[in-house]
Parts: structure tokens; sequence; C-alpha cells
């Protein structure tokens, strides 16, 4: 039998299993979670040469589990302390937190943490690429054309403060929301905005930087509390724009200005999808930069 | 027909720090190459192996772990396959997916012992 693997499956799984096994051991084992998510791809790459699993998401989902909790336990050991492994999400059995609807609010947590006011922008968009949406320090470094040592730091940087002021992986409190929101937006405009302006070469990392913007806008769309005018009119900017990517960069890759592009080019399903978010933006009164 | 090993070195995929976008292109074209041979049915045998060495040397049979090795001297797997002579597998690790990140293929034909 032949199996295909989902284009991409591999970067958005990363962050969906990040966010949530963050949610089940607690924020302060990051660092561990992250080696074991790599750990688990690693292990696929030679474990799936001869035969793909049927359900391979749950098999990375399987494997990811069992190799966070064998890392805790080794430095269980090693510390030879009581270190209570399980901290919050007790209630739940880490397998339910895998169904969708948990996936979406583990990563929707992970945004606020990405973007919470202790992290300074540049950590805070360099952070989410890594841990929401699964690039590489390569990758990220490319993207935002800075050396790789300089993420590297930025993201040490991060963790630290993450650890140190004990930030909750938890949404904001309902009257912080509003000015959070605004940060989130903020990070998802520049992600898109890396994509989209920069002048990288490679034209993988610029779809995907863009991308991945706007499935962290869809994410937030979803819950209504998170829902406003400018969320929405944010989500119809990026789409407009993304329809037009293609036509954008001539074929020897000088910029087209908006006259001159192939509009027979723009792809129409998400100038439609812009449009009708821009239409549910008028039900909202809120205005903002991106209106 | 003949048998022959092909082993390959290098290409750690720990060491070289992949992102999962790049460990899944890699998967898929190890997954390829495999689908392709085995198609051919030229595959007698293939793993892949796990990066942890142990080294039993000398007269004391003293053990060493060797995370020493350098990952562009690591064994990470192989496969033994049948073909006609030595140039035909070189044809065939052709396909083998981590050239560009270093990796190189041995290949060795395996010894046939006379049967009296």
């Amino acid at each position: 039998m032949e199996h295909k693997v989902v284009d991409h499956l591999f970067r958005h799984h990363y962050g969906k299993m990040v966010a949530i096994l963050i949610r089940f051991f607690g924020l302060s084992h990051i660092e561990t979670i992250e080696d074991a998510v790599q750990d688990t791809f690693i292990k696929a790459t030679s474990q799936w040469r001869t035969q793909i699993p049927d359900n391979p998401e749950a098999w990375l989902n399987r494997v990811a589990k069992n190799r966070t909790i064998d890392i805790l336990r080794s430095i269980q050991a090693e510390k030879n302390r009581n270190l209570a492994i399980n901290t919050g999400a007790s209630s739940l059995q880490i397998d339910e937190l895998f169904l969708d609807h948990e996936v979406a609010d583990s990563q929707l947590r992970m945004i606020f943490v990405a973007c919470h006011p202790s992290l300074n922008p540049s950590e805070q968009i360099a952070f989410a690429l890594k841990t929401i949406s699964g690039f590489s320090i390569k990758e990220i470094a490319a993207a935002l054309l800075t050396k790789e040592e300089t993420i590297s730091k930025r993201l040490t940087r991060a963790k630290k403060t993450i650890i140190e002021r004990d930030i909750q992986f938890q949404y904001p409190n309902p009257e912080a929301i509003h000015n959070r929101m605004e940060r989130v937006m903020k990070v998802i405009y520049l992600t898109f905005n890396e994509g989209f302006h920069s002048t990288n070469q490679d034209k993988l990392i610029k779809e995907d930087l863009c991308g991945e913007a706007i499935r962290l806008c869809q994410l937030l769309l979803k819950k209504e509390q998170f829902r406003s005018g400018s969320l929405y009119v944010l989500f119809a900017l990026l789409c407009f724009h993304m329809s037009r990517l293609e036509s954008k960069i001539s074929s020897n890759n000088q910029l087209v200005n908006l006259k001159n592009q192939n509009r027979t080019k723009w792809y129409f399903p998400l100038i439609k999808m812009g449009n009708s978010a821009m239409h549910k933006a008028m039900d909202y009164d809120d205005s903002s930069v991106y209106h | 027909m003949k048998d022959f090993m092909m082993i390959f070195i290098g290409a750690d995929y720990q060491e070289l720090g992949l992102s999962p976008e790049q460990l899944q292109e890699r998967m898929g074209k190890w997954f390829a190459w495999n689908e392709k041979m085995q198609k051919q049915g030229i595959v007698k045998a293939g793993d892949a192996l796990v990066p942890n060495v142990k080294r039993v040397s000398g007269p004391n049979r003293t053990v060493t772990d060797a995370p020493l090795i350098e990952g562009k001297e690591l064994i990470g797997g192989y496969y033994i396959v049948q073909a006609e002579n030595a140039d035909a597998v070189v044809k065939i690790a052709g396909d083998y997916p981590d050239y560009d990140l270093d990796g190189t293929v041995e290949i060795r034909e395996v010894m046939v012992f006379d049967q009296q």
C-alpha cells in the first residue's frame, strides 16, 4: 500500500506537538520538549524509509510524548529528587490533548506566550517562528536576513525570560486581550512582511512565511474572543497580498509593480476569502493600522 | 547476480540540525529510493543504524563509548542489493539522497565462500 505524507506535515506538526507537550508538562520544560520533538522527526526519517505508518500523525504524537517522558525521567534520575513531571492540565489525559480542538487551543496559548510583553519584538518573532511554525535556526536566520548566532541568542534570551518571569501557558486576562492582540497581530504582520518583501532567493521560505502568517490569523479567527475588525482586516490584507505573490516577481527575479502584473496569475480563491473577511470586519467598530 | 553492500557514511541528521521541513524532504527521498529498488526487486536487506557507538578493542577487550566519532565518519545505515557488477551498483547508489550533506556511499561486494 502506498502512503503519502502531507506536504509540510513535519513543520506544522512540530508546532502542534511542542504546544501540546508544553501544555501538559509545563512551559519550564520547553527546551527538553523541543529536543524531544526534533528527535522524533529524526527517528521518523529512518523508520519511515521502508514503510510510512498508517497514521503518521499518531505515530509522531506517540513517539514525541514517550521521548519527552524519557528525557524528563533521566533528568529526574540525575538530579535524584522528586521532580513533578506532570505540571498542569493534570485532569486531562495527555492523549486527549492531541484532539484537534485541544491542539488549536494549545497553539493559541503558544502565540500569546510568544507575544508576551516581557519579550522584545525581535525575540517575539524569532520565538514564534521556531516554536509555533517549526522553522530551524538556519531558516529563521535566512528569512530575517540575520546571522544564525543572533537568532540563537534571541531564542535563548526568550526562553530564559519565560522561565525567569514564570510566564504561564495561558490566555491573557480578558482586560489585557486587546493590548496583547495588537502585539500578536504585529508579529503576524511582520512574519508576512518578511516573506512578502524579502529579497531572499529561496522561494519556498518566502511562501512558507506568508502561509504561516495566514494560518495563525485563521487560527485566531476561529475563537470568538479574539475576533475584531482589526483581525479580520489584517486577514483580508494578507489574503489580498498573498493572491499576487506569484505575479509580483518576474521570471528574472525583478519586482513587477501592481499596474504591470499579470492579473490572470492572481489567485482568485484568496481574493474571495479576503473579500469576505473585509465584509465581516464591517460588523465591528474598531479600526487599526491594517484598515 | 552478485550481492553488494552499500554502506552509508556521514550525513548524521542529528548533528546537522536539519529543520522539520528538511527532515521530511529527506525522508521522502529515502522512501522513494527504497520503493524504486523494491519495485526492481533488487533489495535483499537494509537497515538504518542508531548513532550510539560502542567499540570493543585490544586484547583486554577495552570498551569505549564512541561519541568521539565525527558525524562525517559515522555509518548511518546499509542496503544489500543484487546486481550484475559494481558498476551497476554505482548507478543504483546515484539515488542516495545525502550527497549534498557530504554523505558518502561505500560499495562492497559480499564474498561468496566456495562450496566444496
